[in-house]
């Protein structure tokens, strides 16, 4: 069964063995359109039921041994990869919300929180945009849409629950990452995915729980060679990705965001986006 | 190397070894101050000149800024060991 998506720019075809398993990617990645028909696929990936789990192939070779829950993240993977050589995109490792025309990127390591800040300003009616990835470009300075399902872990979605009582997801264990399931929640109210969005405010969290949540300006000069750090595909972008991001700090707002407690991270960010209003009225 | 001055901070690009350098105003000036005949002591003493701070202190920081920005390749020529 082939799947035809428009995935990070690319045209992708994947061709899956099992109508169970076509239907499980098909959701995931159904926020992304299928590309024209005549269009030749940039990216050709196979998945095989092999011995002790799934093969993935794709030009580049191949990976073994891949369980279900990992199928979907594989392919990501394997995309990112694709990426990687394009000198024209840098991928950030952030995620992002739209609001009013404009991105919040928020940047900050793995388990900074980024993924469940997003979740939560979704909810509060902002548009999922990216999670985890956020292409860039080079050229525009704008970011493209990646509107994949929120990955959550279990400990974000009691946090989540705590500052919505009512909050409700769809427990589906894919996307496991060590011993540690994600849940993936529909990425309703996304931004689509063939539209470019101007960055409005570039967010550093850094998780600190023993002090109460505080946001203030960055320098330039810090935003800048954070951000630098925070490109995946840096070695491909060389000096015109330093030039962007330098360019893209002196033209963009940004903060650090010291986090302690998700409803007070929100309010943060909600200062934030006034703070974008008045600028944005002058 | 690619520098960009941003506010106060210089960042500098390696395109050798595509790493970014983040410099603050004091370490920009040293750099700046590197040009291959200047020796430390008289780097120290231009820094020392527009600052307050302990003529000896900037000598010792100067001399430990020196050895990073050699680190991080930004420099290339050695730096002599303090005169004891």
């Amino acid at each position: 069964m082939i799947l035809a998506r428009r995935l990070f720019a690319l045209n992708v075809e994947i061709d899956v063995p099992s109508p169970g398993l076509s239907h499980e990617l098909a959701w995931l990645l159904s926020r992304f359109p299928a590309p024209p028909l005549e269009i030749q696929p940039d990216v050709r990936i196979a998945v095989e039921l092999g011995e002790g789990g799934y093969r993935i192939l794709d030009a580049d070779g191949m990976v073994d041994k891949v369980g279900r829950n990992e199928v979907y993240h594989t392919i990501l993977d394997r995309l990112i990869r694709t990426y990687y050589q394009r000198p024209t995109v840098a991928l950030l490792h952030a995620s992002a919300v739209g609001r009013e025309g404009k991105v919040l990127l928020f940047i900050g390591h793995t388990h900074a929180g980024k993924t469940t800040l997003s979740t939560a300003l979704v909810r509060q009616g902002c548009l999922h945009f990216s999670d985890d990835l956020v292409p860039l470009s080079m050229t525009s300075l704008q970011v493209s849409p990646c509107p994949l399902p929120l990955r959550l872990r279990a400990g974000a979605l009691s946090l989540l629950g705590s500052l919505e009582p009512d909050f409700m997801y769809s427990p589906v264990p894919l996307g496991a990452e060590g011993y540690e399931v994600m849940h993936v929640l529909p990425a309703e109210g996304s931004a689509d995915p063939e539209t470019d969005w101007p960055i409005g405010a570039v967010v550093f969290l850094i998780q600190r729980p023993d002090r109460p949540s505080e946001c203030r300006p960055l320098g330039r000069g810090a935003a800048a060679f954070r951000l630098l750090r925070a490109i995946f595909n840096s070695a491909a972008v060389g000096q015109a990705g330093f030039s962007t991001v330098v360019d893209l700090v002196e033209r963009v707002p940004c903060y650090e965001l010291f986090s302690c407690g998700l409803p007070e991270t929100v309010r943060c960010v909600e200062e934030i986006c006034r703070e974008q209003d008045v600028e944005k009225g002058r | 190397m690619v520098l960009r001055q941003v506010d106060d901070d210089l960042l500098v690009y390696d395109p050798e070894k595509k790493a970014t350098h983040l410099l603050n105003m004091t370490a920009a000036a040293i750099l700046d101050l590197c040009d291959g005949s200047t020796p430390p002591p008289s780097i120290a003493g231009a820094i020392a000149s527009v600052t307050t701070a302990d003529p000896a202190k900037v000598l010792a920081d100067v001399e430990t800024l020196l050895l990073e920005l050699a680190e991080k390749g930004l420099i290339t020529e050695s730096v002599d060991p303090p005169a004891l």
